[in-house]
């Protein structure tokens, strides 16, 4: 068994690589010196209590959030520059280079952030148009089979505001299949959904686990995290407190704060 | 009760009274004049809604950089912005109108070679001076509403789209100033009644407006409430149409929701 996982984590190539990442908000430090990688189709879940930052650790792998230090940021296989500002305060050095690379991840929010002026297939169809300069004909196709994927293609006429929470994130979700990533980023996707919705959402995510694509999800769902996971970081004040599998985490779990973060939701 | 609304009893009571007022308007009073003047009625009527259409657009397009340096530009553009609407908002519009007529058509003529260029034809009339300050008047305004508007997009819809990679540019084509323009219709459509109502004030530079035909008819007959019923009943119908046109853009908005 420890044999495979060596050998697992040597072969697969890392799609997503940080080292020392440190990240503030107007002078107070969140995030203290993060080390985390992704490799190819690996199941990650973020977990850690509020203000944890969990968020902060997602936004700042898109580059949402721009950290204020990190030695090693690569993403997809690629290094992306920052470069300080006269201020000391980096940003992104290349933005089309950044653009480029944010179309191969994409990113599922707690708030679902559809667009309301669009139907839910235009919705999904957006950035294969815009960003990708797919024939619409073809994004539409796409779009068809995702809904279908996640359930809503009688809905693909609907406007996001006609859907329950459940309906617009699984809409979320095919959205952000759309442009085929080679990474999806989930923010407590179900934490903004009545306790009847979570569920719907959960099977679709559990399907793509199972499809082996690459994922990170931040979650409060800890029966989730233990299914589907194959490893749990647990964050704690902004740094990771412990690492390791399903297992290790929720049943031997050897940091303090873990042991109090597992008693607390139990 | 029928449960048709235009059958309600309050709207039965003012038909009915609107339907008196109009027969003893058009038996008892004086519209022999109306004939002898209907060229310059809808000539009048043409320039109002030409200045109205076309102040709307140009305002309208000066007000989305307004409103996008207010919310989301750099510090200085940001306050350039934000002094042009205040002036603008905090200056009558004729001071405005008369500043720009007056004033630069006063100085215009001294900018050596002007009187020989291909412009000179253009300043020397008073419609551009009408146009170009009834812009602007307009851009304040708007410039200010969206500025709103843009701010009251939730910022997660941005996000999700800057996430996936699309170019600031087209955010803001496709999501950010559609969604902004949604919200903003029904206070859009107070501004443009508040800018056809302010047309007349052109009719003071010489800019022959329907206000302007009729205040001439005035002169010239003598006859005092006749025309200024007639300009009314213009303005009113004409304000009518843009509630009715933006009930219709906001309804096909609101069905999204
Ligand atoms: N834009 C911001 N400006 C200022 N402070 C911020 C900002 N975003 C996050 N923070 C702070 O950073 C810390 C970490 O926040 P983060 O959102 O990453 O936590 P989290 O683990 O996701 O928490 P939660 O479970 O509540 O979502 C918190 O103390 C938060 O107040
Ligand atoms: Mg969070």
């Amino acid at each position: 068994m420890p044999a495979t996982e060596v050998t697992a984590s040597t072969t697969q190539t890392p799609v997503i690589e940080v080292r020392g990442l440190r990240k503030s908000f107007n002078g107070i430090e969140v995030l203290k010196g993060i080390d985390l990688t992704a490799h190819k189709g690996e199941v990650i879940a973020l977990i850690g209590g509020s203000g944890s930052g969990k968020s902060t650790t997602l936004r700042c792998l898109n580059l949402l959030e721009v950290p204020h230090e990190v030695t090693k940021l690569e993403l997809l296989g690629e290094p992306v520059a920052l470069n300080p500002d006269r201020h000391g305060q980096l940003s992104v050095a290349d933005r089309r280079h950044l653009r480029g690379l944010r179309s191969r991840l994409a990113m599922v929010f707690q708030n679902f952030n559809l667009w309301p002026h669009m139907t839910l297939e235009e919705n999904v169809m957006e950035v294969p148009v815009q960003v990708l300069g797919q024939p619409r004909a073809e994004a539409r196709d796409t779009a068809h089979r995702l809904l279908e994927r996640v359930g809503l293609l009688d809905k693909r006429e609907a406007y996001p505001d006609w859907l329950s929470g459940g309906q617009q994130q699984r809409g979320a979700i095919a959205r952000a299949l759309a442009t085929e990533p080679e990474v999806l980023l989930f923010d407590e996707p179900t934490s903004a959904l009545d306790p009847e919705l979570v569920g719907e959402v959960l099977s679709v995510m559990k399907g793509l686990a199972e499809e082996g694509r690459t994922m990170i999800i931040v979650t409060h769902e800890m029966q989730f995290a233990a299914d589907v996971a194959d490893r749990v970081i647990f964050l704690d004040n902004g740094v990771i407190a412990e690492q390791g599998t399903a297992q290790q985490i929720f049943q031997s779990p050897k940091n303090e704060r873990l042991q109090q973060f597992i008693r607390a939701i139990n | 009760m029928p449960k048709v609304s235009l059958f309600a009893p309050h709207r039965l009571v003012l038909m009915a009274l609107a339907l008196i007022l109009c027969l003893s308007a058009a038996i008892n009073m004086d519209w022999s004049w109306m004939e002898r003047y209907s060229q310059d009625i809808i000539g009048g009527l043409w320039r109002t809604l030409a200045l109205l259409t076309g102040t709307a657009i140009i305002g309208f397009l000066l007000s989305i950089p307004l409103g996008l340096a207010q919310a989301a530009g750099p510090a200085p553009l940001a306050w350039l912005a934000r002094g042009f609407c205040t002036l603008i908002r905090g200056t009558p519009i004729l001071l405005q109108l008369w500043l720009l007529y007056y004033g630069l058509g006063s100085v215009l003529p001294y900018i050596p070679g002007i009187r020989q260029s291909w412009l000179w034809p253009l300043l020397s009339e008073a419609w551009p001076y009408a146009m170009v300050s009834l812009s602007l008047c307009f851009a304040g305004y708007g410039g200010e509403v969206m500025r709103g508007a843009f701010k009251g997009v939730p910022n997660g819809e941005l996000e999700a789209a800057q996430a996936m990679g699309m170019h600031p540019f087209t955010i803001l084509r496709r999501i950010w100033l559609p969604r902004a323009i949604q919200r903003v219709l029904p206070t859009l459509n107070g501004e443009l009644i508040m800018q056809l109502k302010a047309t007349p004030l052109a009719a003071t530079i010489a800019f022959i407006d329907i206000y302007a035909v009729i205040a001439r008819i005035r002169q010239e007959t003598y006859i005092i409430y006749e025309p200024l019923l007639l300009l009314a009943l213009a303005y009113l119908i004409m304000a009518g149409l843009i509630t009715l046109g933006f009930r219709y853009l906001e309804n096909r908005t609101q069905a999204r929701r």
